[in-house]
């Protein structure tokens, strides 16, 4: 009976070590030509921080079979590493792994690793972008772009908005060209704005709110100067306006004071001869905007400042406000654009429509249309929410913006992860398709599973053989 | 643009199908004078009747509109006005009879009503009537308590608001009666009575 028992015990202790080379020796002998499958487990990548990631990437990394092929390579050649004997290492990717987990697959790719993924993220080109907007209706602009398919834009209390990008052109080798943009105007976000695609995500910080001062127009009183201050006004803009009328007879609109970065975000020069150069330059010089529209661009006093130099003159072509390109049927000044500013807008035709060049602190805008006022009244529909569109514009081009003193500079107001998806094609590379010699299948959370098993089968192969020495020692054998 | 040079202002008097639009022809022209007599605005020597029936109003921010007779707009001048009101234009109408429920009284404002809503009293401290002379409320007429029309003087004007902006201004004080005169015989008044007229051509450009 004892003999059977050692037998039985022999037979269990070889059977246990038999288990354990074979679970072993054939994945060394492959780790030098086949390709280890990572896969992140869903509570890891929902984890934005990524540090779950990283715990369950850690295992994979300080394993002994990659620290192995390592020190292999350094006592071969420590100069170069064949990539025959690197460990090969494949991410099918279904969502976009956070920061932190990049990081580590990056170090991983610039170590030891060859590092490939394939792409199931339908997250292509995820990024978000914000910044202030000097604009009373709407102060912060959040651009987000992203691939085809529904996203939500969020901040800390909630959803902000959805888009549903429609199927964008067609991508091919990857690129990202298949990525489709959209803008939102905020009056205010919290922080992080987040945009969320199919389980990945893009954060930033969201920006400081300007503080939005007034306006201030010089012009005469006429239509031009009555839609523009009508245009700002039903934007948001407060509005102040000194528009003489008659020797020594000024009419006020709103509280016009002196000019001065303190009171006013923009002048408005709609007239010439109404305001001198001096008062502009020194507005300018503190930070202040300027738009110098129409006839006032051909005030030689302002050539000092002004983005372009009046060449002559366009004709509104007659109908032309009801057509398609409306700004046809407006008059519109030809300008050789000053060297150091840049032009906004053309017009169809070509011409510049809005140019802005910076000076000193500030900038200045040139807008072509002395009669804008007639896109509103004497063109289609849209005509009104196309000349306020046109003047709001202008002005949030040029105007100064002031922010509370009090900036947020802690280390997590810097923390944000603006665009994941090209980040992570700059850390890996663009993605390719699943290798041909996968073979392992492994996944980060089942290594220490396997390791716990590798364990058991040595546990059980020397127990069962110290018992079978034990019980041959107590009949006297040896 | 009709030979119009770009920055001159243009007074327009609106031309309607119904009744008698153009009963106060020499208001125009004393307006005009006024305008140029009081103010540097550059403006054309020829005012311009338009029909409210054309687009061509939407190039005249500011028309003048009166009659005896009853009104009722067609259906192309109800949606042009109710275009040129949205887009920010002013109209100033006249009742020329000076009747408290005139015919031209009643049908115009039902006719405003239809279009753009209901008239209400003008406050007498609005800015309009600080615009460039200075008045205390709507500058009486002559012919109130004259024994012609109602025997009543209008304490105030009425008008249709568009946010803090006039968009439709309505008098029963008859001015178009008053104003209707060669601009030459104002030598013969102490004080212009067409004054008012450039507060309104001066709110209607900087309002």
């Amino acid at each position: 009976m004892r003999r059977y028992a050692e037998i039985a015990l022999r037979t269990l202790g070889f059977v246990a070590i038999a288990a354990l080379l074979f679970r072993v020796w054939p994945r060394a002998a492959q780790m030098d030509n086949a390709t280890v499958q990572v896969r992140f487990s869903n509570a890891s990548m929902s984890d934005t921080s990524g540090l779950s990631a990283v715990r369950e990437l850690l295992p994979l990394v300080t394993s002994s079979r990659a620290i192995g092929a390592v020190d292999a390579e350094r006592a071969s050649s420590a100069a170069s590493l064949s990539s025959a004997s690197l460990l090969r290492m494949h991410f099918p990717l279904a969502t976009i792994p956070p920061r932190s987990a990049r990081y580590a697959i990056s170090a991983l790719a610039n170590s030891f690793a060859t590092v490939s993924w394939t792409d199931s993220t339908n997250a292509k080109g995820l990024a978000i972008s914000a910044t202030s907007s000097a604009d009373p209706k709407s102060r912060v602009l959040v651009s987000v772009t992203g691939a085809p398919g529904s996203m939500l834009v969020s901040d800390n209390g909630g959803v902000l908005d959805s888009i549903n990008f429609g199927p964008g052109p067609s991508a091919s080798n990857g690129s990202l060209s298949a990525a489709s943009t959209a803008a939102l105007l905020l009056l205010r976000t919290g922080s992080p704005l987040t945009s969320q695609q199919n389980g990945s995500f893009a954060s930033i910080t969201s920006p400081q709110i300007p503080v939005v001062r007034r306006l201030l127009v010089y012009a005469r009183p006429g239509w031009e100067s009555k839609f523009v201050i009508a245009a700002l006004e039903e934007a948001g803009w407060s509005v102040d306006g000194s528009l003489p009328i008659a020797p020594r007879v000024v009419v006020k609109v709103g509280d016009p004071r002196s000019l001065d970065t303190n009171r006013y975000a923009a002048a408005i020069i709609v007239d010439s001869g109404v305001v001198t150069a001096a008062t502009l330059v020194k507005f300018v010089r503190q930070g202040g905007g300027v738009v110098i529209s129409g006839d006032a661009l051909k005030d030689r006093a302002l050539a000092a400042i002004a983005s372009v130099r009046v060449t002559g003159v366009r004709n509104a072509v007659p109908g032309g406000l009801l057509t398609p390109q409306p700004t046809s049927g407006l008059e519109m000044l030809r300008v050789a654009v000053a060297a150091d500013a840049i032009v906004l807008q053309r017009d169809p035709g070509s011409l510049p429509a809005i140019t802005v060049r910076r000076v000193a602190g500030g900038r200045v805008a040139g807008a072509m249309f002395p009669e804008s006022w007639r896109r509103r009244m004497e063109g289609n529909a849209d005509g009104a929410d196309d000349h306020r569109e046109y003047w709001t514009g202008l002005v949030r081009a040029v105007a100064h913006m002031s922010f509370p003193s009090s900036r947020d500079t802690s280390p997590a107001s810097l923390d944000f992860d603006a665009a994941p998806y090209a980040s992570l094609v700059a850390a890996l590379g663009l993605p390719a398709a699943m290798p041909s010699t996968l073979t392992t299948g492994i996944s980060t959370s089942s290594q220490a599973a396997d390791s716990r098993f590798n364990a058991i089968l040595l546990a059980v192969a020397l127990t069962a053989l110290l018992a079978e020495w034990l019980l041959r020692r107590l009949r006297g054998a040896r | 643009m009709n030979g119009v040079k770009n920055e001159q202002f243009v007074f327009a008097t609106a031309q309607y199908a119904s009744g008698d639009w153009d009963s106060a022809p020499l208001v125009p022209a004393n307006i005009i004078d006024s305008i140029a007599r009081y103010t540097s605005l550059l403006v054309r020597p020829q005012g311009v009747d338009v029909s409210l029936s054309s687009e061509d109003a939407f190039r005249y921010p500011l028309l003048y509109l009166t009659g005896h007779l009853p009104v009722r707009f067609t259906g192309k001048e109800t949606e042009i006005l109710q275009s040129y009101l949205d887009r920010g234009g002013l109209l100033f109408i006249d009742d020329h009879n000076h009747d408290v429920d005139g015919a031209f009284h009643q049908t115009v404002r039902d006719e405003v009503r239809r279009i753009v809503g209901p008239l209400a009293p003008l406050p007498n401290t609005h800015e309009l009537y600080r615009s460039f002379f200075q008045f205390e409320g709507p500058p009486t007429t002559s012919h109130e308590m004259n024994g012609w029309g109602d025997n009543l003087i209008h304490e105030k004007l009425d008008a249709v608001m568009k946010g803090n902006r006039i968009s439709v201004l309505y008098s029963n004080k008859d001015y178009s009666s008053e104003w209707s005169y060669h601009p030459d015989n104002k030598r013969f008044l102490s004080v212009d009575n067409t004054r008012f007229g450039v507060n309104i051509v001066v709110y209607a450009l900087t309002s």
